[in-house]
C-alpha cells in the first residue's frame, strides 16, 4: 500500500485523547482485568517477528561485500566501505539532489493543485456533477506506473497528443522525456495528474464540514464568490493543509520509483536518476554482469534510515503546528 | 549499450516461419543470466576461412504459402521422406531427473489441447531418445531482471538449480566458491568425437572460461561469426520512387535519408534505438564507418589494449549521427525506444527507411505485405566512412556455457553429455536424418502442427507451426557450436538451387519455397562473406577488481554523455571532457587493468 | 447554499463547469485512447490512426484474452487473494489497533511496541534475506505468502487506531461501567460505528494486493500460481506479450481464422483493461462509502 496516501487519510481521525496521569498500577489486577489488550497484539508480534525482522539480518549486507554464490558467512565484511563507496562517487551529490527536488515539487504542486481543485469543486453545486467528476479525477490512482507509463511515452512523444496541442499554437515540440531540463518537470506534472484528484479527496471531504451559516453571513456582508473561497473555504481548511505539508516531509527521500523507472533513459539521467533508481540499477540489476547487491542494501540503508528520522520528525511536526497526534 | 543482445535462435523459437523474427523472448526457460556484458566479447584468434554458402546470387523461387484449414482425410497423401533419429548413447533406466528453470509456452499451447510443460513433441523426443527427464525447478517470468533475481535469491539461499548459465564475474565466482561441479573426466569419457570436434574442444577460446587449471566446469554455448552480427538494410521500393542509386558512403545514406523526407515518403529516414550498439535496430555500422567501435576493447598498438569509445572515431561519428538528428533524419524520439518494440515498429510503421539488424531480420517486409504490399526490403552495403572504412560490432560468439551445480550426480551429467552428443549428431545430419524441423525452429516437424497437406498431397504451412516445442534450455535442440548455422543452411542452399524441383521431397520443396527461408539464407550468407568488416572486441577474460567497481559507473557516463551529444542536449566538445573523466574516474586503472591481462594471454 | 444571479456569477458558474469537465476529461482521455486501441484493427494502430474513438471496430483481443486459460486463472487466484489478503489483514488491524488506542486503559509497554511497530514499517532485509526467511517458514511456492506477509500494514494500523481514539469516550465507559469487556467494547461499541474507516483500509489493501505483481514472480515456482498482475508483468513489460501477440497473430493469419487483427498492442491495452475492471466496479462503490464515513470520524471528534 502506498504510505503516503495512508497518511493523508489520517487527519480526519479526531486529534488524540488526553493523557492520562500515571497513577500507580496495580499489575496484578491490571493484568486480570485487561489481559486481552495484550492477547490482541500477539498476532502483530509474531507477524512482526517473522516477517519484519527475522529478514533484518540482510541490513548487515551493507557492510559486507557480499557474492550471492558465497553466501552471506563466506563474504568477507568490509566495514563501511559500501557507504563510501557511494559517497565518493560522482553520482551520490546528483542523485541526492535530484531526488529531493523532485519529490518536494511533487508535494509542492501535488498539493497546490489538490487544494485549488478542492476549492473549485465544491462550488460545484450539482452533487451529481460533482461525483462524476470526482470519480473520474481519482481513476488513475488507482493503475500502476507500469500500465500508464508506456501509455505516456507515446503521449509525450513529439509527435504524440500533447505535442500537437504544442505546436498548434505554432510553439516548438517540448521534448518531455528527453530534455533533461523538462525532464523533473515532467515527473511532476504527471504524478500531480495522476494524484490530483486523489489527494483532494481529504480536502473535499474536510469543506463538507464548514459551517454554512459562515458563508451566508458573508454573502450578507457583500463578500463575493472569490472573496468567500479566500476568506472562509480556505481557512477553514488551513490546518488541514499544515498537517499534510508537515506528514509529507517522511517521502521526500522516495521521489517515485516505478514512475522514474518507466520514463527515464540515459539521456535525462543528469536531472532524473534518483535514489530508488540507482538501488535497483545497482543493486538488483547490476550494470553488465552481478548486481552489486551490498551496494544496493547500504544506499537503501540510508534512505531508510534518514527516512524513518524524517517520518518522526514529521509526527512531530504534525503534533507542534497542527496540534495532531498520529501516535 | 551492448547489453541484453539475443541471439538468432532465441527469437526463432518463438516464431512461426515467417513471423517468426520479429519475435523476442525466447521459448520461456533458459534466460538465466543471459546479460551480455561488455567486456566479455569474441576474439578470434584462428583463421576463418571463409567459404560461402552461398556461391552464386540466389534466384529465388517465390510461391504463394498457401493456407488450409482442412487437410484432406488419413490415407490420402503419402509423406515421401522418413524422418529418423540418431541412436541413443546410452540408455538409462529408469531416466535420471534434472531439475531446470523449466517453462511452458502457456500462451500458444493449444486450447485444451493434451499438450503441457511435461507431455509435448519435443519434451517427449528429449525423454525418449536420450533418457533424460526435464523436471521445473521454477518457471521463468520471461523478463531477464526478474528471473535473474530470482536465479540469484535460489543460488544464495542455496538451493540452485541443476544445471543454468552463467557468465563473466559471476561464472568465475561460482567456479571459486566451488559451487558448480568439475567434470572432465566425464566430459572427456562421454563427450562423441563430433561434439568435441564441433565445439572445438579444448582450443577454442570460448573453453578458456571454463577449462581452469586442467578442470572443467562448463559446456560452452558457442555461435558462429555471421549469426548476430548487424548487417544494413534499405528500403528498395523507396530508392526507386526517389530514383537513387544504393548508397555506399555515410554520406549517400544522408543524401537518401534527405531525398526520401523532402519528398515527403516517410517521416525520418534513418532508424535507431536507445542502445548505439546492440542487437537490433542500432548504429553500429555508423560508427564502423569511423573504424572504431564503443565498448570493443582493442589493441593500442604497444601490445595493450585501449577502449574504442575514447577514439576520435566515435567523436566524428557521433557528430555525423548528431547532425542527422538536428536535420530530422532520425526520429526525435529515438531515445525513448527500445530496440523492440520501438526500434522495430518505425521501420514497420514505414517512419524509417535505412536500418541495421542482424540478417534474421531480413523479413521485416514480409510481415507487413499484407498491408504494405510495396515493402521490399534489400540489403545495403556497409556504408564506408570519410576514409573508407568499414566495421560493424562483432557479436560474442560463445554464450554464458552451461554449469552443473556441486554435487550433481555424475550419472547426470554423464547422461546430459550424452544428450548433447545426440543433439549435436541430430542437428548436424539433419538432412541424413530428415528432420526438417531443424530448419526454422530446431524443432520437430510434425503434421497437423508444423505442416499439412493441401488438396495436392503438397505439404504446407500447419494449424501450429513454432508453438508447443517448449522445452529449451542449453543445448536441447540447440547443441551451440560456432558451425552450427553453417550446417544447417548449407544443404537448405543445396536445395534451393536444385533446378528440377521434383529431385526434392515434399519437405524440401516445403523449405525451399518459402520466401522467409530464402531470406535467411541469402542474409546469413551476406553476413558469413563480410565478416572481414567485424570490430572485434580483444578482451574477453573475467573482469578485475578495478572493472567490476568502476566501469558501470563509466558505463552511464559514457550512455549519458553519447546521447546527449547527439540529441544536442551537449555540444560535440563534451566528448573531449568525457575522454577526460572517463580517465580520471577510474577508466586508466582499468586500461592498465585490461592490459595487463592481455599481455598475459599473450606471453 | 446562496443564490448567485449576477452576471458574472453564471459566467463563472459556467466557467466553473466547463474547466471542472475538462479536468475530468483530461484525467480519462489516456484511458479511453487505450480502450479504443485496444478495439481498433491491426492497420489502424501500426499507422497511428487511433485517436479516441477505435477505428475498424473489432473485439477480438478480448475474446481472445477472455478464452486464454492462464489469463483466467491468474484471475482467479488474484480474487481469492484479494479475499484472503483483505480479511487477514482487517483481523490483524483490528486487533492490533484496539489495544494501541485505549488510552485510558495504561498498558505496559504501548508506545516502545508503536515505536518497534513503526521501525518495522521502515526497514526491510532487502530481497535476499526476505526470500530465504520464507523459504525457512516454507513459504515459497505457497499461496500464503501472498497474503500472510502483508497482513500486518503500519500505516493502516494507525488510521484505525485514530479512528477508535474518536469514538466518544463516554460510550466506553458507560460500557465498562455495565461490565463490558474488552471483546464486547470492540465488538458491540468500535466496530459498528467503525464500518467507514474499515471500508477505506480494505479498499486501500484490496487495490494493493490486486496490484502487486512482485511478490508472485518471486516467490511462485509455478506460473499457474501467479496472481493477475504477475502474470500482466511478465506478459506486457516483459516483451512476452509480443511473442504471444506475434505468434498468436501469425499462426492466425495462416489458419485464415478468426483472430487475425490481433496485436501486441492491442492484446496487452486488452489485458490491463480486464485487469482493471474490478477496481473500476468497486471503487465508486466504496468511494461514496468512505467520503461519507471520512466526514463522519471528524464529526465526531
Amino acid at each position: 500500500m502506498d504510505s503516503s496516501v495512508v497518511l493523508k487519510e489520517v487527519e480526519l481521525a479526531p486529534p488524540a485523547a488526553p493523557k492520562v496521569g500515571r497513577a500507580k498500577i496495580n499489575w496484578r489486577t491490571h493484568f486480570q482485568q485487561h489481559w486481552p489488550l495484550y492477547v490482541m497484539l500477539i498476532p502483530a508480534i509474531v507477524s512482526m517477528i517473522l516477517f519484519r525482522f527475522y529478514p533484518m539480518w540482510g541490513i548487515l549486507f551493507a557492510f559486507k561485500k557480499y557474492s550471492p554464490v558465497a553466501g552471506f558467512a563466506k563474504s568477507p565484511w568490509v566495514g563501511l566501505k559500501n557507504f563510501s563507496r557511494f559517497f565518493s562517487s560522482d553520482y551520490a551529490l546528483p542523485i541526492l539532489r535530484n531526488t529531493i527536488s523532485i519529490a518536494v515539487g511533487k508535494i509542492v504542486v501535488g498539493q497546490i493543485v489538490a487544494i485549488l481543485f478542492a476549492l473549485f469543486l465544491n462550488e460545484v453545486r450539482s452533487h451529481f456533477f460533482k461525483r462524476t467528476v470526482q470519480t473520474m479525477t481519482t481513476l488513475a490512482h488507482f493503475l500502476s506506473w507500469i500500465i500508464i507509463g508506456g501509455m505516456m511515452v507515446q503521449i509525450l512523444s513529439t509527435k504524440g497528443a500533447v505535442n500537437q496541442i504544442v505546436t498548434s499554437f505554432g510553439l516548438e515540440p517540448i521534448r518531455f522525456l528527453s530534455d533533461p531540463a523538462v525532464f523533473p518537470w515532467t515527473l511532476i506534472g504527471l504524478e500531480t495528474w495522476k494524484e490530483f484528484g486523489w489527494g483532494a479527496v481529504i480536502y473535499l471531504a474536510a469543506l463538507t464540514n464548514i459551517n454554512p451559516e459562515l458563508y451566508e453571513a458573508a454573502a450578507v456582508d457583500g463578500a463575493d464568490r472569490f472573496q468567500r473561497m479566500r476568506h472562509i473555504t480556505l481557512p477553514g481548511i488551513k490546518t488541514l493543509i499544515i498537517l499534510m505539508s508537515c506528514l509529507s516531509l517522511g517521502g521526500i527521500l522516495s521521489a517515485g520509483f516505478e514512475q522514474v523507472l518507466v520514463l527515464y533513459n540515459p539521456v535525462v539521467y543528469k536531472t532524473g536518476d534518483i535514489l530508488d533508481t540507482y538501488i535497483y540499477r545497482v543493486g538488483l540489476v547490476g550494470s553488465g554482469g552481478m548486481p552489486d547487491y551490498s551496494l544496493g542494501t547500504a544506499v537503501g540503508l540510508l534512505q531508510g534510515g534518514v527516512g524513518f528520522v524524517l517520518i518522526l520528525v514529521s509526527y512531530w511536526l504534525a503534533d507542534k503546528f497542527a496540534n495532531y497526534r498520529v501516535f | 549499450m551492448h547489453s541484453s543482445r539475443l541471439t538468432r535462435r532465441q527469437m526463432l523459437r518463438a516464431g512461426v516461419v515467417a513471423s517468426g523474427a520479429t519475435l523476442v523472448a525466447a521459448c520461456t526457460p533458459n534466460v538465466v543470466k543471459e546479460t551480455v556484458e561488455v567486456k566479455q566479447t569474441v576474439v578470434v584468434k584462428e583463421e576463418v576461412e571463409v567459404t560461402s554458402v552461398v556461391e552464386k546470387q540466389v534466384t529465388t523461387v517465390v510461391e504463394k504459402e498457401v493456407v488450409v484449414t482442412a487437410t484432406p482425410g488419413p490415407g490420402e497423401c503419402e509423406m515421401d521422406w522418413t524422418p529418423t533419429f540418431p541412436e541413443p548413447f546410452k540408455k538409462y533406466d529408469p531416466p535420471v531427473e534434472v531439475n531446470i528453470v523449466l517453462g511452458e509456452r502457456y500462451d500458444s499451447l493449444p486450447e485444451n489441447g493434451p499438450y503441457n510443460k511435461y507431455n509435448n513433441p519435443m519434451y517427449n523426443r528429449i525423454l525418449e531418445h536420450t533418457d533424460v527427464r526435464y523436471m521445473s525447478k521454477w518457471e521463468p517470468a520471461g523478463d531477464p531482471a526478474a528471473d535473474s533475481q530470482k536465479l540469484n535469491t535460489a543460488i544464495a539461499s542455496g538451493d540452485p538449480p541443476d544445471m543454468w548459465q552463467a557468465s563473466g564475474t559471476f561464472l568465475q565466482e561460482l567456479i571459486d566458491f566451488g559451487a558448480l561441479a568439475e567434470f572432465k573426466e566425464i566430459w572427456e569419457a562421454t563427450a562423441s568425437p563430433l561434439v568435441k570436434e564441433k565445439k572445438g574442444y579444448p582450443d577454442h577460446y570460448a573453453w578458456k572460461q571454463v577449462l581452469q587449471d586442467g578442470k572443467l566446469y562448463g559446456i560452452p554455448m558457442q555461435s558462429g561469426p555471421a549469426d548476430n552480427d548487424d548487417i544494413g538494410f534499405i528500403r528498395q521500393d523507396w530508392l526507386d520512387k526517389v530514383g537513387m542509386k544504393m548508397p555506399e558512403t555515410i554520406d549517400d545514406i544522408t543524401e537518401v535519408a534527405r531525398a526520401w523526407k523532402k519528398a515527403g515518403i516517410c517521416e525520418y529516414g534513418i532508424a535507431a534505438s536507445k542502445q548505439l550498439v546492440t542487437w537490433m535496430v542500432d548504429l553500429a555500422p555508423v560508427l564502423g564507418a569511423y573504424g572504431h567501435m564503443p565498448g570493443a576493447w582493442v589493441e593500442d598498438g604497444a601490445g595493450g589494449l585501449t577502449y574504442d569509445s575514447l577514439s576520435d572515431g566515435v567523436k566524428q561519428a557521433l557528430a555525423q549521427i548528431r547532425s542527422w538528428y538536428a536535420e530530422g533524419l532520425m526520429d526525435p524520439d529515438f531515445i525513448t525506444y527500445d530496440p523492440y518494440p520501438g526500434g522495430y515498429q518505425s521501420v514497420s510503421s514505414e517512419k524509417c527507411g535505412i536500418w541495421f539488424s542482424p540478417f534474421w531480420n531480413y523479413n521485416i517486409d514480409l510481415n507487413v505485405n499484407e498491408k504494405i504490399p510495396e515493402f521490399l526490403q534489400v540489403i545495403m552495403p556497409y556504408p564506408k566512412g570519410p576514409e573508407g572504412k568499414q566495421g560493424r560490432w562483432a557479436t560474442m560468439s560463445w554464450g554464458a556455457p552451461v554449469i552443473f551445480r556441486a554435487g550433481l550426480d555424475p550419472v547426470v551429467i554423464e547422461a546430459l553429455i550424452n544428450n548433447l552428443n545426440w543433439q549435436t549428431e541430430f542437428h548436424a545430419n539433419w538432412e541424413k536424418y530428415q528432420q526438417y524441423g531443424a530448419f526454422d525452429h530446431d524443432t520437430a516437424f510434425l503434421e497437423g502442427w508444423d505442416w499439412a497437406f493441401d488438396e495436392n498431397c503438397e505439404v504446407v504451412i500447419g494449424p501450429y507451426p513454432g508453438t508447443w516445442h517448449c522445452v529449451e534450455f542449453g543445448w536441447n535442440n540447440n547443441p551451440g557450436y560456432p558451425s552450427q548455422q553453417y550446417d544447417i543452411y548449407a544443404p537448405a542452399f543445396k536445395w534451393m538451387n536444385e533446378p528440377d524441383k521434383t529431385k526434392l521431397n515434399k519437405a524440401q520443396r516445403y523449405l525451399v519455397s518459402s520466401k522467409a527461408n530464402q531470406r535467411s539464407v541469402e542474409g546469413f550468407n551476406y553476413s558469413y562473406e563480410t565478416q572481414a568488416v567485424q570490430i572485434v572486441n580483444q578482451f574477453w577474460g573475467t573482469p578485475g577488481p578495478k572493472m567490476t567497481e568502476r566501469l558501470p559507473d563509466l558505463k552511464t557516463l559514457e550512455d549519458t554523455v553519447f546521447l546527449n551529444i547527439i540529441v544536442g542536449n551537449d555540444p560535440i566538445e563534451r566528448f573531449d571532457e568525457f575522454v577526460q573523466e572517463w580517465k580520471a574516474n577510474g577508466g586508466d586503472d582499468i586500461t592498465a587493468e585490461v592490459s595487463a591481462w592481455y599481455r598475459s594471454i599473450n606471453s | 447554499m446562496i443564490a448567485e444571479n449576477s452576471l458574472g456569477d453564471r459566467l463563472f458558474t459556467i466557467f466553473l463547469y466547463l474547466m471542472m469537465a475538462l479536468l475530468a476529461f483530461l484525467c480519462v482521455a489516456p484511458f479511453i485512447h487505450v480502450i479504443s486501441l485496444s478495439l481498433s484493427s491491426n492497420a489502424a494502430i501500426k499507422m497511428g490512426a487511433v485517436g479516441l474513438w477505435p477505428v475498424d471496430f473489432h473485439t477480438q483481443n478480448y475474446q481472445f484474452v477472455l478464452k486464454e486459460p492462464q489469463f483466467m486463472r491468474s484471475f482467479g487466484v488474484s480474487v481469492v487473494r484479494v479475499v484472503f489478503g483483505v480479511s487477514a489483514m482487517l483481523i490483524m488491524t483490528i486487533m492490533t489497533a484496539y489495544p494501541l488506542s485505549r488510552d485510558s486503559v495504561p498498558m505496559f509497554g504501548r508506545t516502545p511496541f508503536k515505536m518497534i511497530m513503526l521501525f518495522s514499517g521502515m526497514f526491510g532485509g532487502g530481497l535476499i534475506p526476505t526470500y530465504m526467511a520464507m523459504r525457512s517458514l516454507h513459504l515459497t511456492n505457497n499461496f500464503l505468502v501472498l497474503i500472510l506477509p502483508g497482513a500486518l500494514a503500519v500505516f493502516s494500523v494507525i488510521l484505525v487506531m485514530n479512528f477508535f481514539r474518536g469514538i466518544p469516550v463516554e460510550l466506553t465507559e458507560a460500557a465498562e461501567l455495565d461490565g463490558a469487556s474488552h471483546w464486547d467494547i470492540l465488538f458491540r461499541i468500535f466496530l459498528p460505528v467503525s464500518l467507514p474507516v474499515l471500508a477505506t483500509i480494505s479498499l486501500f489493501s484490496a487495490v494493493g494486493h490486486w496490484n502487486s505483481w512482485f511478490d508472485g514472480v518471486i516467490y511462485m515456482d509455478e506460473i499457474r500460481m501467479w496472481p493477475l498482475q504477475s502474470y500482466l508483468y511478465a506478459r506486457v513489460t516483459s516483451q512476452m506479450i509480443q511473442k504471444s501477440g506475434t505468434a498468436a497473430g501469425g499462426t492466425a493469419e495462416r489458419m485464415g481464422q478468426s483472430f487475425n487483427e490481433l496485436t501486441p498492442e492491442g492484446l496487452s491495452t486488452a489485458m490491463i483493461l480486464v485487469a482493471t475492471i474490478p477496481i473500476l466496479l468497486v471503487y465508486p462503490f466504496l468511494q461514496r462509502y468512505f467520503v461519507k464515513g471520512l466526514t463522519l470520524g471528524s464529526v465526531k471528534g
